[in-house]
């Protein structure tokens, strides 16, 4: 039969690609988010909480910390041109992506990318205009957008699950991010703040019932299998993918591993020793950051084989990992 | 309402497609400019404005100098009869199939240069001409496997062969984006006219790409080689590799290993076996073009020539895109297939004559010079609209290289209705035809991309340059102009109670309409 349909064939390229829209599109939702979160609470605030929030995003982001006003830090992680995790650079990243996967991605989910970014580019070029809220709000919809979008449009086939590891290992860094910047918050007060930033502030009440403090929030984060982004779900999620994958992938030198790491990150959180979660917590921050690090070689090496010196020195990638 | 087609005429010197000088309309048209009358312009504005954001929503668009643009679509077609058509579509694959044996021919017995047709000079000096493309696709497969042809018609509306484009020629994607655009803008007619489908296109290309796989491959990998996002045509080359369902790769996605072309996939490395590639001949094998060429893959020609791998189109085509060339192109027709040729050339100068360079050098002002190996409109000179510095220029250019140029009569493009403003006028049109080739099949796409001249008088179609473009409407030979009538939709007005209660009205309405003008 010389025309019997092929299987599906992924570039290595097209699959690194789709990765990066996953996590770009996810990083652009997660800073609006942030900057959403503390805008909002910024009113009847000393300077002197200013001041602190405006260090804590930063860390988060993964900025040198400097001496800045919220509003100047709210419209660089916006607009700027240069730092990896402004709303407009993830956007504008996560469209060159798409363009580059753009035989891979389907038509709906480039349209609605397409016209983010260039509405993006049109509009918001100096500042947030007439209200922040609204822009983070737009973010946010246009963010959730995409992925509705994704999930109802796409077979679930290789393409699908670059984008959700990507997605899923963003948010799993996000998570990872915010417990560490919180952990080391002397005052310890702001976990409602934390959840808030996460989207997880209703989450907890529904799932926790009991007033917030710093012990359940923690055990929250790390554990709670009901809230999608926590840490144990979003590890066990990105377990599940691999599995997919691999059952995709036929060719067996090829076929994704879960690095150990990550499946004893899995093991760890499922069965805590009893009341040790929030002691704990930077030690299990670190295994996070372990299987993040095992997770981006597994994939740089075995799917998104990395050409021959010769030909990577000509690629233009812009990615960062932070 | 005023009257979009009122006032409306032939600009006299060039060949108007709708209306003749006497102000006669084609019969063909009767029912376009009814309902684009019915609909007022500003309405037809409106819907073409709609189209125009989902182009853009959908980035169906060129890069120019950064910036990524669409290209506008007139939403009045172009209108083509089937009798005619079928002409053409005989005259393009006359010519198409000339040029191939001349290909084949010139890249390994060279006949036609022994029995003197072609000067061999002509040939071998070509810029194009290419000595690695010997023995290459000499497996059964085709060397034009996609083919872009520019048409014009001159002023008695005869269509004229203006260029042949057989190394990557492009426009395909607005072709059939531009159909489905025009669904939505004037779905009226489509009840109406029975217009010859484009759809077919991407399945065709595949099936032909397919067929020219080397044939002990049982299931063969296709691939589009793509020069990259940032190529102006990358948004064709996306669209088409979704169309056909095949991997759009990037020459740093492919490397050859022993006579053999792999792609690196996720599965590990795949064998290619058929490369449909949209990279110019220069840039596709550093090993044997422009070695700094970072797009291409090192060994791909010699994977070719060992027939492990097809790439289509042939390299070396572009000897015969060379625009002296073309000036033999009937003579190869009749040499090649003792045939007269059914689509004519334009009048052409061949500047190495003597004679013929004497009388171009004495009338340069009323011709168009053109150097014979470039494409997309790059270094023409309009002898009537040149300044005299620009004259002087060529002509000095043309004497001390005269193989390098040739020199057309200034032929009158076409002209067909184009919304400027609030009305309709002439504006002139270009053709670009689309034909696919494999081993035992020529197909040609039924119409093809208009592109229109949107400047007043302008002549210059070329998207780059302040061109715009049109559905081209092939008319099935089962269209009949009496059969057809608009059906006009019952308008509902929620102030008139008392009509939109009154459902038996409507639909009576409804019932006869449809059968008006249907029953034979």
């Amino acid at each position: 039969m010389k025309y019997s349909q092929r299987s599906q064939t992924m570039l290595s390229r097209t699959a690194e690609s789709l990765f990066w829209l996953g996590r770009y599109l996810e990083r652009a939702e997660a800073t609006a988010r942030v900057l959403d979160v503390h805008l909002h609470d910024l009113i009847g605030t000393t300077s002197m909480h200013q001041l602190r929030w405006a260090n804590e995003i930063q860390a988060l982001v993964g900025m040198d910390i400097s001496e800045t006003t919220f509003d100047e830090l709210a419209t660089i992680l916006s607009l700027s041109k240069n730092h990896p995790s402004s709303i407009s650079m993830c956007y504008e990243l996560a469209w060159q992506n798409a363009k580059s996967a753009r035989d891979t991605v389907s038509l709906e989910l480039w349209e609605s990318i397409n016209v983010t970014y260039s509405r993006l580019r049109r509009t918001f070029v100096t500042d947030l205009g007439h209200s922040p809220h609204a822009f983070f709000a737009w973010i946010k919809d246009r963010s959730a957008m995409a992925r509705g979008i994704s999930d109802t449009t796409m077979n679930r086939d290789q393409a699908w699950f670059f984008l959700h590891i990507g997605r899923s290992l963003e948010q799993l860094d996000g998570t990872a991010r915010l417990l560490r910047v919180k952990l080391v918050d002397p005052d310890g007060e702001d976990w409602v703040v934390a959840l808030r930033c996460l989207g997880g502030h209703e989450a907890y009440i529904r799932a926790v019932q009991r007033p917030v403090d710093k012990a359940k929030a923690i055990e929250f984060l790390l554990t709670d299998t009901s809230f999608p982004k926590s840490i144990l779900f979003l590890a066990e999620s990105i377990t599940d993918s691999l599995g997919e994958l691999s059952r995709h992938i036929v060719d067996p030198p090829h076929k994704p591993t879960v690095p150990p790491s990550l499946a004893r990150l899995v093991a760890n959180l499922r069965y805590p020793r009893i009341n040790e979660l929030a002691d704990q917590a930077d030690s299990y921050l670190a295994e996070v950051e372990e299987a993040l690090i095992d997770l981006g070689q597994t994939l740089d090496s075995s799917l998104f084989a990395p050409a021959p010196e010769s030909i990577t020195s000509h690629t233009q990638r812009l990615e960062v990992w932070i | 309402m005023e009257n979009p087609f009122e006032n409306y005429k032939s600009k006299g010197e060039s060949f108007d497609e709708m209306i003749d000088d006497q102000g006669v309309h084609d019969g063909n048209w009767q029912l376009l400019t009814k309902a684009v009358e019915a609909m007022g312009i500003d309405e037809l504005k409106r819907r073409t404005l709609e189209c125009e954001e989902s182009f853009k929503a959908r980035g169906i668009t060129f890069s120019l100098g950064g910036q990524e643009r669409t290209f506008p679509l007139d939403p009045i077609p172009r209108i083509v009869t089937s009798t005619e058509w079928e002409t053409v579509e005989a005259g393009l694959i006359q010519r198409v199939r000339a040029v191939e044996m001349f290909l084949d021919d010139i890249y390994s017995q060279g006949e036609v240069l022994k029995d003197k047709i072609v000067p061999r000079r002509l040939v071998v000096g070509s810029s194009q001409f290419a000595r690695r493309a010997f023995g290459i696709n000499n497996f059964g497969q085709v060397r034009i496997t996609v083919a872009g042809l520019d048409l014009i018609r001159d002023e008695k509306g005869a269509l004229t062969v203006l260029e042949d484009n057989l190394r990557t020629p492009s426009g395909i994607s607005y072709v059939l984006e531009n159909r489905r655009a025009m669904a939505r803008i004037l779905p009226e007619l489509f009840e109406s006219y029975e217009i010859e489908p484009v759809v077919d296109y991407p399945s065709k290309l595949l099936s032909a790409l397919l067929a020219q796989a080397p044939h002990h491959v049982a299931n063969p990998m296709v691939v589009l080689l793509t020069p990259g996002v940032y190529n102006s045509a990358y948004f064709e080359h996306s669209f088409l590799a979704r169309q056909m369902g095949i991997p759009l790769v990037e020459g740093r996605d492919l490397f050859c290993r022993a006579n053999n072309v792999y792609v690196r996939t996720t599965e590990g490395d795949l064998k290619v076996d058929v490369i449909y590639r949209r990279i110019d001949d220069d840039y596709l094998d550093p090993v044997q073009y422009k070695g700094d060429s970072v797009l291409g893959v090192p060994g791909l020609i010699n994977a070719a020539r060992a027939n492990n791998v097809v790439i289509a189109n042939a390299v070396g085509n572009g000897v015969a895109d060379d625009k002296l060339l073309y000036t033999y192109v009937p003579e190869l027709i009749e040499y090649y297939l003792d045939q007269k040729p059914i689509l004519p050339n334009v009048e052409t100068y061949r500047l190495e004559d003597r004679d013929m360079r004497e009388y171009v050098l004495k009338n340069i002002d009323r011709l168009v010079l053109k150097p014979v190996d470039a494409s997309g409109g790059k270094g023409i000179v309009i002898g009537p609209t040149a300044s005299d510095e620009e004259l002087a220029h060529v002509a000095k250019e043309l004497v001390a290289n005269p193989r390098g140029w040739i020199a057309q009569r200034v032929v009158k493009f076409s002209t067909i209705p184009t919304v400027v403003g609030s009305k309709l006028a002439p504006r002139h049109v270009d053709l670009r035809p689309f034909i696919v080739s494999s081993p035992g099949e020529r197909w040609v796409l039924p119409g093809g991309l208009t592109r229109v001249a949107l400047p007043e008088g302008s002549m210059v179609v070329n998207s780059s340059q302040g061109g715009g473009s049109k559905d081209t409407w092939v008319l099935s030979s089962r269209h009949s102009a009496k059969k057809i009538s608009i059906r006009q939709t019952p308008q509902l007005r929620v102030e008139d109670t008392q009509s939109t209660l009154d459902f038996a009205e409507i639909l009576e309405s409804f019932s006869s309409e449809q059968f008006t003008g249907s029953d034979e």
